[in-house]
């Protein structure tokens, strides 16, 4: 059974960011467990070709254990939570908030080891450790693609403002867009650069 | 260019190869970078080969290149990262997860603790990079510790025998010998018996109140 996606697109310049989440049953598994994964698509007006990452979110091992009738709502939210928290991060890594990223990733995959109170073993801290790489991954993707364009905008038109504060202004637009709800499309073209273009 | 080191590991019905590759990359038909990859080789008695890699470094040339120096250089590097990999592989035996997390950190800095301004598009970058190391560790680690669970050192007497020292920890000192050695091939059973024994008798010695260095 197909369980709801959750997607959310961003447009910045010409390039168009679409975050896009599934929960999927693991087949047979009882009590029903299940991946969250996530996709991040990268668009280019006028390019046809497109950028597509993929990679798992979150794992959901017990918490459905014995509510089958949980289970379509329980995928819709953990599916809208799961882009809501990439735009997030994807937020803090553009306002250059690095140790704040790093501690969210630390505390969605329990990497590091903490003396005296987490204390993993080498398996779940390698474990934790590759998925908060994949999870990375995808967010260096979408980070270049978003400074290309930060970058592209500001040699392109007569923007008064540095490509830093235009990055940072991005990450904090991104930051509130995570919070949104019920919003599916934001573009966050700067005016000044739509106005001068 | 492409310089490869191989170091062999030996356990009942498995070995395993792990293979430091340098390499140059090539851009519009110029040698134009260099790429160091590591690539854990699964053979168990019987069955079809497997393997896993990553990609430990790379980069712009060197300015060894085109020369015998490069070709030393590259053997360097690729004996080096082999090397790594199987200092990292002996810590996980030792189930030491904060040694790993810090020399993981030592050799990518994916952790901005204590880093000034530590930029995103590196974090994110190196924070990958290590996500696919720790993969290939996972996997290559579960495979030899299968091997080490099949082998003699579980049988009954055997288990009895050397079980209050920790089995696992003594492996892993093994493949942290064995790669500060900078040997070829081990024969991870014998070396096992090897430093097991010693131990038994400095313990049974130490329990007669005489000290050994």
């Amino acid at each position: 059974m197909e369980y709801p996606f959750a997607e959310k697109s961003v447009k910045f310049g010409d390039l168009t960011i679409v975050v896009r989440a599934q929960w999927h049953r693991w087949p047979n598994s009882e009590p029903p467990g299940g991946t969250t994964e996530i996709s991040v698509t990268l668009m280019r007006d006028g390019i046809n070709a497109r950028i597509v990452r993929t990679a798992p979110f979150r794992k959901t091992d017990w918490p459905l254990r014995g509510l089958e009738h949980e289970i379509p709502r329980y995928a819709e939210v953990e599916a809208q939570r799961a882009v809501n928290v990439f735009l997030h991060w994807l937020g803090l890594a553009l306002t250059d908030d690095m140790w704040g990223l790093f501690m969210e990733l630390d505390d969605a995959y329990r990497f590091r080891p903490i003396e005296g109170l987490r204390e993993p073993t080498v398996l779940d801290f390698l474990s934790g450790l590759r998925d908060a790489g994949r999870i990375a991954e995808l967010l260096f993707v979408a980070f270049t693609h978003l400074l290309c364009v930060v970058h592209a905008l500001r040699f392109s038109s007569n923007a008064e403002i540095d490509a830093t504060t235009m990055r940072v202004r991005l990450g904090e637009w991104l930051l509130a867009f995570a919070q949104e709800r019920d919003k599916r499309f934001a573009d966050f073209t700067p005016k000044e650069v739509n106005a001068n273009a | 260019m492409r310089v490869q080191e191989r170091k062999v590991i030996r356990m009942d019905k498995l070995t395993l190869t792990v293979e430091g590759v340098w390499m140059t990359t090539w851009k519009d038909g110029m040698e134009r970078g260099e790429e160091i990859r590591v690539r854990a080789i699964v053979r168990w008695a019987g069955q079809k080969a497997w393997s896993v890699s990553y990609i430990a470094d790379e980069g712009t040339l060197s300015p060894y290149a085109g020369g015998e120096l490069a070709r030393q250089y590259g053997a360097a590097m690729a004996d080096r990262h082999a090397r790594q990999f199987l200092r990292w592989l002996g810590l996980c035996f030792k189930d030491d997860a904060s040694a790993l997390f810090n020399s993981l950190d030592s050799a990518y800095l994916f952790n901005p603790e204590y880093r000034q301004r530590p930029g995103a598009v590196d974090t994110c970058w190196r924070l990958a990079r290590v996500g696919v190391i720790a993969s290939t560790l996972a996997i290559t680690f579960n495979q030899l510790r299968a091997a080490v669970c099949k082998s003699f050192v579980f049988e009954a007497a055997n288990y009895k025998r050397y079980a209050p020292l920790g089995i696992f920890a003594i492996v892993g000192e093994c493949l942290r010998n064995f790669a500060n050695a900078g040997g070829k091939e081990l024969d991870l059973a014998a070396a096992f018996v090897e430093l097991a024994e010693q131990r038994l008798k400095e313990k049974e010695v130490g329990a007669d109140g005489i000290s050994v260095r």
